[in-house]
């Protein structure tokens, strides 16, 4: 069990461009974590920096409390996956996945029984003699995989673990990467662009942008509680009321709306200009008639999309447009006044930009 | 085309191309039995085994002097090998300031007659008692040898995915595992073509033998010249057929690397 502890690191390549900025993190020890955010945001630097392979300009990183800045790549206690999988091109799956104890001279006999297990481990017992080029990309993801683990690594570093693989694959690989990494309670972080991929395989989440950390906490804070409107609209939001605060309520045209939670909101902005947001799928859909109950707005009706499992509609209130993601069998005519129901719970109040 | 009219075509170009090659040879196979052979004969009047029986005579000057190609050859690959490992690396996998310089540098050799420079050379030489000595013929045949395995071995390099090591030290390789399990057969191909191509450079070198040996390091393509210029010309023939065979052996051991998938770049290209 090792928690990771990244302190203030930093790195500026020699071209100067500054790729990773006073980054600090907190990684629980046994949990998976996602450094996730756009290509260019630091997020494979930071890995890189982790597994040894790139050297932090500024900062420290500790495994289980211990500072491992002294140690190169090869003796470090963390292995990283690639993302192209890179199988050693002139070696069989068996002589790759054994790679690792090879290093470190065990016997051949030790090897081949650790090679047997790991290969059933990732369902691929009996492909030992096979060569990389002979095997599928989901299959060579898993070999990579086992390679990986058969050092039995504290930290396994994985850089777009998915992004190589077709739809269907990359849900069965996720599935195995879950199991696999509850089974060893090994200590994970990956790095993606997609967050998609981040909510449904990590338990926390890493958010970069140029080179920062923007926001660090469970997935699901990301969807009703980001730190800003950016980050809001990365993790697919779109719905953004300016409001002003004043007093307990935060007052959206003539109609004043209860917050259930403000955060930090209260204090930047004790009173001025606000935006709230709220998920298209936490919208209610109601009459028009209920328009005056609390936290009821009066909107039309813009467009209207059926997508098969829900029905997009886009309604005007106080002269903004919101998304609403309402069932199925939704239908309303376009330029009908409808009400809209913003919950309490689900709104939430970001700085104004 | 239909397959076996395209197949029976190749063959016949291949075919083609080694009766070429070997047709070179029969002149010099004839003159090296012949006796005496004047215009307007076809064929030489008288034959004799005399060229061959003084190139095998164990007392002869040309065991001597196969010895000598073969070690100054062979010495002379191992050092362009452990200077174009780290300079090919270097040019192949990093920007720096100064590359073009440095490349343009590596390349003079092979753009400036390299006879100009070993005068000059010579003359350091001396005074530092490397002329008239083996070591010294050896450092002097580094000058037209070395710019062709740097540039074989940065091309290597220049496609070489650096990532495999990234992923082999993660995994726990040591450098001289590194080297050892990945970089090494990565490029080994190039490493081949590279060894060939400084040996037969070596191996053919007549005039910066002659100044910088001065004809204490007797090779055979020093002994070759001798032969030639006093107008033996069985002798000379047959000598040169000693000189070519290595050579030739050398280039069909290694010719797989030459052609094919194998050429050059082997399987570790970036992706």
């Amino acid at each position: 069990m090792t928690q990771v502890d990244l302190l203030h690191l930093d790195k500026v390549y020699e071209n100067r461009h500054h790729a990773v900025q006073d980054v600090t993190l907190h990684l629980p020890s046994g949990k998976i974590t996602a450094l996730l955010g756009p290509s260019g945001c630091g997020k494979t630097t930071t890995l890189k920096m982790i597994a040894g392979l790139l050297e932090p300009s500024k900062g420290d990183i500790l495994f289980g409390g211990n500072s491992v800045l002294h140690l190169p790549a090869e003796k470090r206690t963390a292995v990283m996956a690639f993302q192209n999988h890179l199988l050693f091109p002139y070696m069989n799956v068996g002589e790759n996945v054994g790679f690792g104890l090879k290093m470190r001279g065990e016997k051949k006999a030790v090897r081949e029984k650790r090679v047997a297990d790991l290969l059933a481990l990732v369902q691929l017992t009996g492909y030992t003699n096979r060569r990389p080029h002979q095997l599928s990309g989901g299959q060579q993801q898993r070999v990579a995989l086992a390679r990986a683990l058969i050092t039995e690594p504290e930290v396994l570093l994985l850089d777009e673990p998915l992004s190589n693989l077709d739809a269907h694959l990359r849900e069965e690989m996720r599935t195995l990467i879950l199991n696999l990494q509850r089974q060893l309670g090994i200590t994970t972080i990956f790095v993606t662009h997609d967050q998609e991929e981040a909510v449904i395989l990590a338990d926390q989440i890493a958010l970069m942008f140029d080179g920062r950390v923007q926001q660090f906490g469970a997935p699901r804070t990301f969807y009703e509680r980001p730190r800003t409107e950016q980050i809001a609209r990365f993790f697919g939001g779109s719905n953004f009321l300016p409001a002003t605060k004043k007093g307990a309520h935060f007052w959206v045209g003539e109609t004043a709306l209860r917050v259930a939670e403000e955060g930090t909101i209260t204090r930047s902005a004790g009173s001025g200009a606000v935006r709230l947001t709220i998920r298209p799928e936490h919208v209610g859909l109601g009459d028009v008639a209920r328009a005056g109950a609390e936290n009821w707005l009066t909107a039309v009706v813009k467009h209207q999309l059926y997508t098969g499992t829900h029905t997009r509609l886009r309604v005007e209130t106080a002269g903004e447009l919101l998304t609403v993601l309402a069932p199925s069998d939704v239908r309303v005519g376009v330029d009908t006044a409808v009400g809209i129901h913003l919950p309490p719970d689900k709104l939430w109040p970001l700085p104004s930009v | 085309m239909n397959s076996r009219l395209y197949n029976s075509l190749l063959w016949s170009i291949r075919l083609a191309i080694v009766v070429g090659v070997l047709i070179l040879f029969v002149p010099l196979v004839v003159w090296s039995f012949s006796r005496s052979w004047y215009f307007p004969n076809l064929v030489p009047t008288a034959y004799s085994w005399r060229a061959w029986s003084y190139i095998f005579d164990p007392t002869s000057r040309v065991w001597p002097a196969l010895v000598n190609s073969f070690v100054i050859a062979t010495a002379v690959t191992l050092f362009s090998i452990l200077i174009g490992l780290p300079a090919g690396r270097a040019l192949g996998l990093h920007q720096f300031r100064g590359k073009t310089l440095v490349e343009f540098l590596i390349l003079m050799p092979t753009i400036v007659p390299v006879l100009a420079a070993a005068f000059g050379i010579h003359v350091m030489f001396i005074r530092y008692g490397l002329s008239d000595s083996l070591l010294g013929v050896v450092l002097v045949h580094l000058i037209p040898v070395t710019p062709y395995v740097v540039l074989i071995l940065s091309s290597i390099f220049a496609n070489y995915n650096i990532e495999y090591e990234e992923q082999a030290r993660s995994l726990g390789a040591r450098p001289w595992q590194l080297f050892l399990y990945i970089t090494l057969p990565a490029i080994f191909p190039g490493l081949v073509v590279g060894s060939l191509f400084a040996f037969i450079i070596s191996w053919s070198q007549y005039l910066l033998t002659l100044l910088i040996g001065g004809g204490q390091v007797p090779t055979l393509p020093v002994m070759l010249f001798a032969f030639a210029t006093s107008g033996d010309y069985a002798l000379t023939a047959a000598l040169s057929l000693v000189f070519i065979g290595p050579a030739l052996l050398l280039l069909l051991l290694t010719a797989r690397y030459l052609t094919g998938e194998n050429a050059a770049l082997g399987q570790y290209v970036k992706q």
